[in-house]
Parts: structure tokens; sequence; C-alpha cells
């Protein structure tokens, strides 16, 4: 028989006897010991579980459960109502402010291009020796004065002489004058050109208004 | 251990039940019934009989903690048994090798149950079987002196029956090899053999 069948078989052998010996070891018997020491974990295990039995039961937490995700999401909807609310408010405001500050910037610019009567007083001459007559505006009798926020139109006329203060030429002659009209459509202020630079008309008819 | 009938199984299985529904009777009567064959698997695995006896312990206390999970479709009861102890017993070591490693306990004269094992050559071999790389111990000793079928040694193990064949295999060829290279060594050295051939294998 060769050496490794030999050992197999040696080994088989040593193996079962192995299995025979240990048929005769026997467990201590700690039954005694087993058992309370279930009985500690199930002691253990209970006191764990207790506070499980005040818990109420399942339906009743799904019941809670279910109250307070409706609680929360309701929340959570006057949250996003209120924050809608500011967002809406905010945008008019500043549509509102936007709105006023173009409608300003509109009433500027029609201001600054019409020729302000404060603009044209101011550009008067200040001494009689100085004068010129071709731009001094002087306020009307009577007239309700003059106001810088005010626009102002400015409007040719022919006078008769006649009844001119700077002297009579003719019995027809006329002379021009400017009249500074205001929003009312009443003349506020009136300019006399120069009797020697200004042409003088010899009116065939009776005086009549040009608007320029 | 010896091989049980189907009779046997079916009341292991039934205890079982019972013992997961709390009835304490039906787990001291299963208790009675499998604790020698608990002890005996980790006896086997480890030599040592106080690590044995407190791993009979902790594995009835799994029991009745995960008697529950038991499913007869999947294995029978001495299988389920036996694999809670293999668990125990893994475990146990893996924790007692983080501790260091300890010499198992030799056997000794005065130990009434081991005097069976007091010949020499009885001895030699357990010691070999102990030093033997886990997966092919447990292999061996479900298989070799459990004489569990393939099957059910695969169910304890946890792996197809292809793989205990081929680690029972192994282990037969470990054991034989550190047994010769004892014989050849001076008395007393054989752990030390043994240890030498389970380097080279693992």
């Amino acid at each position: 028989m060769s050496d490794p069948i030999r050992h197999e078989e040696s080994l088989s052998a040593d193996l079962g006897a192995l299995r025979s010996a240990l048929l005769e070891v026997r467990a201590p018997d700690d039954e005694a010991a087993l058992l309370s020491a279930t009985r500690a974990r199930a002691a253990a295990r209970a006191a764990t579980d207790a506070p499980s039995a005040v818990r109420p039961p399942t339906l009743g937490r799904v019941r809670i459960a279910h109250r307070t995700r409706a609680l929360a999401l309701a929340a959570a909807a006057v949250v996003a109502g209120v924050a809608v609310l500011v967002a809406v408010r905010a945008e008019w405001l500043l549509r509102a402010e936007r709105a006023e500050r173009a409608q300003r910037a509109e009433r500027a610019e029609r201001v600054a291009a019409s020729p302000r009567a404060s603009d044209a007083v101011a550009a008067a001459p200040v001494t009689a020796g100085a004068l010129d007559a071709r731009q001094a505006f002087r306020p009307i009798a009577f007239s309700r004065g003059l106001s810088a926020s005010e626009s102002y139109s400015v409007v040719r006329v022919r006078l008769e002489l006649a009844s001119s203060p700077l002297g009579a030429r003719g019995p027809n002659a006329s002379i021009e004058a400017d009249l500074l009209v205001g929003e009312d459509g009443l003349a506020h202020a009136i300019r006399f050109d120069s009797a020697d630079t200004l042409p003088v008309y010899a009116a065939p008819g009776p005086i009549s208004g040009e608007r320029r | 251990m010896p091989s049980q009938t189907p009779a046997q199984e079916s009341t292991d299985a039934a205890l079982l039940v019972e013992a997961a529904a709390g009835r304490e009777a039906a787990f001291v009567e299963l208790y009675r019934r499998r604790r020698d064959d608990v002890y005996r698997f980790a006896y086997s695995l480890t030599r040592s009989r106080a690590f044995a006896q407190d791993a009979t312990q902790e594995v009835f206390l799994k029991v009745l903690e995960n008697a529950g999970r038991f499913d007869a479709a999947k294995g029978t009861a001495r299988a389920w048994l036996l694999g809670c102890a293999r668990h125990v017993v893994i475990d146990r070591l893996r924790a007692e090798n983080r501790r260091g490693d300890e010499v198992p306990e030799q056997a000794t004269a005065a130990d009434h149950e081991l005097r069976v094992l007091n010949e020499q050559r009885l001895v030699r071999l357990h010691a070999a079987i102990a030093a033997l790389p886990l997966e092919y111990r447990e292999a061996l000793v479900l298989c070799e002196l459990a004489e569990l079928p393939y099957a059910e040694a695969a169910a304890v193990i946890d792996c197809p029956v292809g793989t205990v064949r081929s680690r029972l295999h192994r282990a037969r060829g470990l054991l034989s090899s550190s047994l010769r290279a004892a014989e050849r060594e001076p008395e007393g050295d054989s752990e030390r053999v043994v240890m030498k051939a389970t380097e080279v294998c693992s």
C-alpha cells in the first residue's frame, strides 16, 4: 500500500476515533444559569419595550402624523402666500415710483423746452441805458404775476401806433410786439421791438394778431 | 454527533417555533436536546472547554432571540442551530484575536470527559485540527466529526456544496501533512509544526 493511501486511511481512522471520543464529551449542565440569563434578558427587553405600550395605537399615531403634516402644509402655504403678496406689493410700488419718475422727467423736459418767463425776464437788461427793447418783456398791468414753473408762449402781434406809447408815425402806422401768453391763454407780459430796427407797417385794415 | 431521524428533526423545528412564540418549556427542551451538539461543535473548533461552554450559553440566548427567523424551507433545525453556533464561535475567536492570541487549553488527565482523549495521538490530531485555518477547520468538523451531510454542512457554512467538498479535501490534505511533520518532530513541537503548516497554506 502506498504512503498517501496509508496516510489517508490512518487519518480516517484517527478522525473516527476522535469522533467517538468527542461523543463522550458532554456540555456542562448550565440550564439554571441559562434560564436565569434568558429571564433577565426578557425582563430587560420588557423594560425597554414598556414605553411603547404607553404610546397611542398605530391608527392614532397615523392620524397624528397626518394632522401634523397637514398643519405643516398649511403653514407653508400661508408663508408662501404672504411672500407672494409682499412681492406683488413691492413690484406695484416700484412701478408706481417709476411712472411718477417718468412723469416728473417728462414735465421737466416740457418745461425745459418752452421759454420761461423767468428766463426771459432775467435776460432783460437791467439798466435803462443798456435797454434792449427786443429782449425786455414788461409785465402787463393787472395780469397775474409770472411763475417760474409755468410755461409760456410768445405771440407776435402788430399794434396800431396810435395806441402805442412809442408815439405816432402815421395815421395807420403799426409796430410789432411779442406777447408772453401763459397756459391760461392770457397775456402776462409784452415786449416791444425797437422803432429803429423794426419795420413799421402801414396797416391797410384793422389790427390783427398773428401767432408765431 | 449522531445523525438524527426525521421525527427528531420535525420535533426540533416545532420546538424552535414554540420557543419563538415565547414558550419557555419548549426552549428548555430544545436546550436539553441540542446543547451537547453545540458544545461539541464549539469544542471541536477551539479545543477549549471554557470557550465551548460560554459559546453554548451565548448560542442558546441568541436562539431564544432569533428563533422567529428559522425557516424550515432553508434547512434543518440542527443546521440552523449549528449555523448560529458557527457565528458565535467566529465572533468570539475574532474578539480573542483582537486581544491577542491565547493558547488553547491543553487537555489534562484530570478532565473526566476527556479521559478518552488522553491518548497522545488523538490529542495531536485535535490540536492539528484546531490549528487549521477556520474555513477548512469548520468544514472538517462539520463533515467528519459532526457527520453532517454535505448539503447540511453547506447550509451551516452558507456556501455551495462544492465549496464544502473542496474545503474538506483541502483540510484533510493539510491535516495529513501536518501530522506527518509532527511525527518527525520531537515531542512537544507538534503545535509549532502545525502552525508552520497553516502559515504555509493560508
